[in-house]
C-alpha cells in the first residue's frame, strides 16, 4: 500500500510560501493600502493636503506643530511607552534571573506564575485593575495620576513579555562561562556584567520592542484606565477612522510605522551579524 | 535569519493590530437569495432565551401572557428565528411568497461608523438599521433603495408596520428636511438629555434641576468632576451647539411659524465660524467634566460614583431602573430647555436587497406583541403606537393612585386618555421614554454632516479632546 504512494518533493522553499502569502496579503497589502490613503485625497488623485493635517488642524502651517495636540499626543505616548518598556526592565531582569538562577527543581513552576495571568483575557484583567484602582481611590482623580494608571496598566499587561525573553537567554547562557570567570577571580558582580549581562542582551533588546512598540498603541488600557482622558497615538488613530477621516488616520499610522521601524532598527532588530552570537538562545 | 523573521513578525503584529484596531474588518458577505441579511448597531432584537428565565422578568412575563395570550420562556427564540415559520405561514399563497426563504442572518455591529466602513468595503445586507443620521448619510451616497408605495399602505392587513407607527414619529418622518420618508421605517427613537442625582449637584433638588436644565451644566462649577460627556464628534458637537447658541435659541418665539426651521438651522449649524465658536465652548467644557466615554457611565450612575451624564433616553431609562434597585438612587432625567435631540435608528434596505422578504420582516417586528417584547428586551421606545403598546406603558408606569396625569395622545392618538402616573415620573423613566408634547417641540433632528463639514468638526473635536 504505502509503497505505491507518490513520493512528496519538498524543497525548503516550497516551506516558505504559506508564509510569503501571509507576508503579502497581510503586511504588505495593508502597508500600501495605508500608503495609498495617507497621500490621496478622496478623488484618489495625489495629495499632500492630509500630510498638512497633521501638522497643524487648520493645515495651513507646519511651525504650529510643536504646539499642535498631536504633538502633545505623539510626546504623551512616548513618555508613557518608554516609563513602561524602563518600569518593565527594571522589574522583568531581576525576576528573569531569578527564576532562571534558582535551584528548584521546577523552574518552569515559578515562570509559569508569572505566565499565567496571560492567559485571562486582557480587557478582564484591566477592567479588574480599574475596580482596584477605583478603590484605592487614584481612579481619575488627577491628570498625573491618569498618567501614572496608564504606566501601571500597561507594566501590568506587558510584563510578561519582557520576562520571557530575557528569561529562556539567561537559562541558556552556557555555565562554563561563569566557571571561568570566577576561576579567573572575577567577583559575581563582575562576572554578571562582564558575561550575563552581555550575553542576555538579545533578550533584553527583544523584550524592549515586544514593551515598547504595543505600548504605543494599546489605548484600551488608557481609555479603560483613565476614563479616556489620556489619549495616546492609537486612539488617534482610531479617532481618525471613526471620523471617516481615513487619509489622516493613515498618514499617522504612516508616521507611526516608520517610528517603530527606527526603534527596531535601533534596538537591533534587523542586524544579521548577531545571528551567530544569539544562535540558540534567539526566542520566539 | 531568525533576527529577520521577528523583526518582520514584529511588524506585522503591530501593522494587524493598528489596522485592526482601528476599523475592525472581519469578512465581508453579500446578498444571498433564500437568506435576509440584516445588521444592526448594537444588539437591537429580542433575542429571547435567557431574558425570560431572570426573576425580574416573571412579572412581565405574567402581564404579556394576559395581554397576547403567549407565554415567554427560557426557550424562546429570537425574535428574527421565529420569522421564519411566521413568514412562511402568514405569507403563503400570498403573492411574491418565497418557498425556498430558509433563515436570517442577523449581525449586531458596534455602531454607526462600524456599520458604515463595513459597507463602503463591500459588504452587502438586505436591511439595516441605523440612525437617522446615518441613514441620510447612506441616501445621500445612493446606497439605498426605496420602499415601494405598498410598503405604506394601511390597507393591506399584513402591513402592520403602516398600521401602527405613531402619528408622531410619521410626522417627524415625513418631515422633507430630513429627506428619509420612503426610505426608512422607523424602529426606535428617543431624545439626549443629562442623567442626574439631584441632590448631588445643587444645595436643593429644585436649584439642580434648574442647573441641569441648561447646556452650561457641562461647564459650571456645581458640576466640575461630576459630569461625563459622549465620545464621539455629533453629540459632543451638539451639546457644542447646545452651549453656543443657547441665549439665541432660548430668545426663540416658540409660537412663530418659523420657530421649527430656525432651531434645525441653527443646531445643524456647522460654517467654520461658528464651529471656532463651539470649539472654545467645548475645550471649557473638557476641562470641567469628569470624562468621555461611550458606555461605562451607565456602570458609574448606577453605582454612584458619578452624579451626572449626557445620555441617550434609551440608556437613560436603563440607569434609572437599575440605580433605584441596585443603588436606591432616585435619579432624574431632563432635556435641555433651549433645544435638545431628537434620533431615531430605522430599517433601510440596502440597494439589491430583497424588498419582498425585508418589508414583511419589518412588518413582522411591528406586530404588536413583538414591538413589546423588543421594548422589553432593548429597553428604548419603540416607533410603533397602538393599543398593546399604550398598555405597555400603564403598565409600565401606571399608578391608580398617582398623582398626576400625563398626556401620549400626541404619539399614540387622540383616542388615548391620559395615564395616571405619579408625579416623580414626569421627570423619571416615563418623561425619559415619552417625552411630553411640549418638549417634544424644542427636538431636532441632528442630520449628518456635508462633507467638508464633517472633517471640520471631526478634526476640531479630535484636536480637542
Amino acid at each position: 500500500m504505502t509503497k505505491n504512494k507518490p513520493k512528496l518533493h519538498f524543497s525548503r522553499k516550497l516551506l516558505a510560501i504559506p508564509y510569503g502569502l501571509f507576508l503579502a496579503f497581510f503586511v504588505v497589502v495593508p502597508l500600501l493600502i495605508i500608503i495609498y490613503y495617507a497621500f490621496t485625497d478622496d478623488a484618489g488623485k495625489f495629495s499632500l493636503d492630509y500630510v498638512k493635517y497633521f501638522f497643524s488642524e487648520n493645515g495651513d502651517s507646519f511651525w504650529d506643530f510643536f504646539t499642535s495636540s498631536n504633538f502633545r499626543t505623539i510626546m504623551r505616548s512616548l513618555f508613557i511607552s518608554l516609563a513602561s518598556t524602563a518600569i518593565c526592565l527594571l522589574i522583568a531582569y531581576p525576576v528573569a534571573y531569578i527564576i532562571a538562577k534558582s535551584k528548584l527543581k521546577n523552574k518552569s513552576m515559578l515562570l509559569l506564575l508569572f505566565i499565567v495571568p496571560m492567559w485571562v483575557n486582557f480587557v478582564l484583567r484591566i477592567n479588574a485593575l480599574k475596580e482596584l484602582l477605583q478603590f484605592i481611590g487614584i481612579y481619575n482623580r488627577s491628570n498625573g495620576w491618569n498618567i501614572f494608571n496608564t504606566i501601571l496598566g500597561m507594566v501590568y499587561d506587558f510584563l510578561p513579555f519582557m520576562i520571557l525573553p530575557i528569561y529562556t537567554t539567561i537559562i541558556k547562557i552556557d555555565n562554563s562561562y561563569l566557571e571561568a570567570a570566577k576561576d579567573l577571580g572575577a567577583t559575581g558582580a563582575r562576572a554578571f556584567t562582564k558575561i550575563t549581562l552581555p550575553l542576555s542582551k538579545a533578550g533584553i533588546m527583544s523584550g524592549v520592542s515586544m514593551v515598547f512598540l504595543p505600548s504605543m498603541t494599546n489605548y484600551v488600557v488608557s481609555n479603560y484606565l483613565t476614563y479616556s482622558n489620556v489619549k495616546i497615538v492609537g486612539k488617534l488613530i482610531d479617532d481618525y477612522f471613526m471620523g471617516d477621516l481615513w487619509h489622516d488616520g493613515s498618514f499617522i499610522a504612516l508616521v507611526l510605522l516608520l517610528f517603530m521601524f527606527l526603534v527596531t532598527w535601533l534596538t537591533g532588530g534587523f542586524k544579521a551579524d548577531e545571528i551567530t552570537e544569539t544562535r540558540g538562545t534567539s526566542l520566539w | 535569519m531568525k533576527k529577520k523573521f521577528s523583526a518582520a513578525l514584529g511588524i506585522c503584529l503591530l501593522l494587524c493590530s493598528s489596522s485592526f484596531t482601528a476599523c475592525n474588518l472581519p469578512g465581508l458577505g453579500s446578498f444571498n437569495e433564500n437568506v435576509l441579511r440584516v445588521a444592526s448597531w448594537d444588539e437591537y432584537i429580542d433575542m429571547g432565551g435567557e431574558v425570560y428565565a431572570d426573576e425580574d422578568a416573571e412579572d412581565f412575563i405574567a402581564w404579556y401572557y394576559e395581554t397576547f395570550g403567549i407565554e415567554l420562556n427560557e426557550n424562546t427564540k429570537p425574535l428574527y428565528e421565529e420569522f421564519v415559520d411566521w413568514y412562511h405561514r402568514e405569507y403563503k399563497d400570498k403573492e411574491g411568497y418565497k418557498e425556498d426563504f430558509e433563515k436570517v442572518e442577523y449581525v449586531a455591529l458596534q455602531d454607526n461608523e462600524t456599520m458604515y466602513n463595513k459597507i463602503k468595503m463591500g459588504d452587502q445586507y438586505d436591511l439595516l438599521c441605523p440612525s437617522e443620521y446615518m441613514a441620510i448619510k447612506l441616501k445621500n451616497e445612493g446606497r439605498l433603495q426605496a420602499y415601494s408605495a405598498d410598503f405604506f399602505e394601511k390597507s393591506n392587513p399584513l402591513n402592520y408596520y403602516a398600521q401602527n407607527l405613531s402619528p408622531y414619529v410619521d410626522s417627524v418622518l415625513s418631515n422633507p428636511n430630513v429627506g428619509l420618508k420612503e426610505y426608512l421605517a422607523g424602529y426606535m427613537w428617543g431624545t439626549t438629555g443629562f442623567v442626574f442625582n439631584p441632590d448631588k449637584i445643587g444645595k436643593t433638588k429644585e436649584e439642580s434641576r434648574e442647573i441641569m436644565s441648561s447646556w452650561h451644566c457641562m461647564t459650571t462649577s456645581e458640576c466640575a468632576r461630576k459630569i461625563t460627556a459622549k465620545d464621539n464628534a455629533r453629540d459632543s458637537y451638539f451639546m457644542g451647539l447646545g452651549m453656543y447658541y443657547e441665549e439665541t435659541l432660548l430668545a426663540l418665539d416658540k409660537n412663530a411659524t418659523n420657530y421649527a426651521s430656525e432651531l434645525a438651522r441653527l443646531m445643524n449649524d456647522t460654517t467654520p465660524q461658528t464651529v471656532n465658536g463651539v470649539r472654545e465652548c467645548l475645550r471649557d467644557m473638557r476641562e470641567n467634566i469628569y470624562g468621555l466615554e461611550t458606555d461605562e457611565a451607565k456602570t458609574d450612575m448606577i453605582m454612584g460614583w458619578l452624579d451626572a451624564s449626557y445620555q441617550w433616553s434609551g440608556d437613560a431609562v436603563f440607569i434609572l431602573d437599575e440605580a433605584e434597585s441596585e443603588s436606591n438612587l432616585e435619579l432624574e432625567y431632563s432635556i435641555p430647555s433651549s433645544a435638545s435631540n431628537i434620533w431615531f435608528d430605522g430599517w433601510v434596505m440596502m440597494d439589491g436587497a430583497d424588498e419582498h422578504i425585508s418589508t414583511a420582516f419589518i412588518n413582522f417586528l411591528s406586530l404588536p406583541q413583538n414591538v413589546v417584547r423588543n421594548m422589553y428586551y432593548i429597553g428604548y421606545t419603540s416607533c410603533m403606537a397602538g393599543n398593546e403598546v399604550y398598555q405597555y406603558a400603564d403598565y409600565s408606569y401606571g399608578d391608580e393612585n398617582g398623582d398626576a396625569e400625563y398626556s401620549l395622545s400626541y404619539f399614540f392618538g387622540e383616542e388615548y386618555a391620559p395615564l395616571t402616573v405619579s408625579s416623580n415620573q414626569l421627570r423619571r423613566q416615563l418623561f425619559a421614554q415619552y417625552p411630553d408634547e411640549e418638549t417634544t417641540k424644542r427636538l431636532v433632528v441632528m442630520k449628518p454632516f456635508e462633507h467638508e463639514d464633517n472633517e471640520r468638526v471631526n478634526r476640531m473635536w479630535i484636536n480637542i479632546k
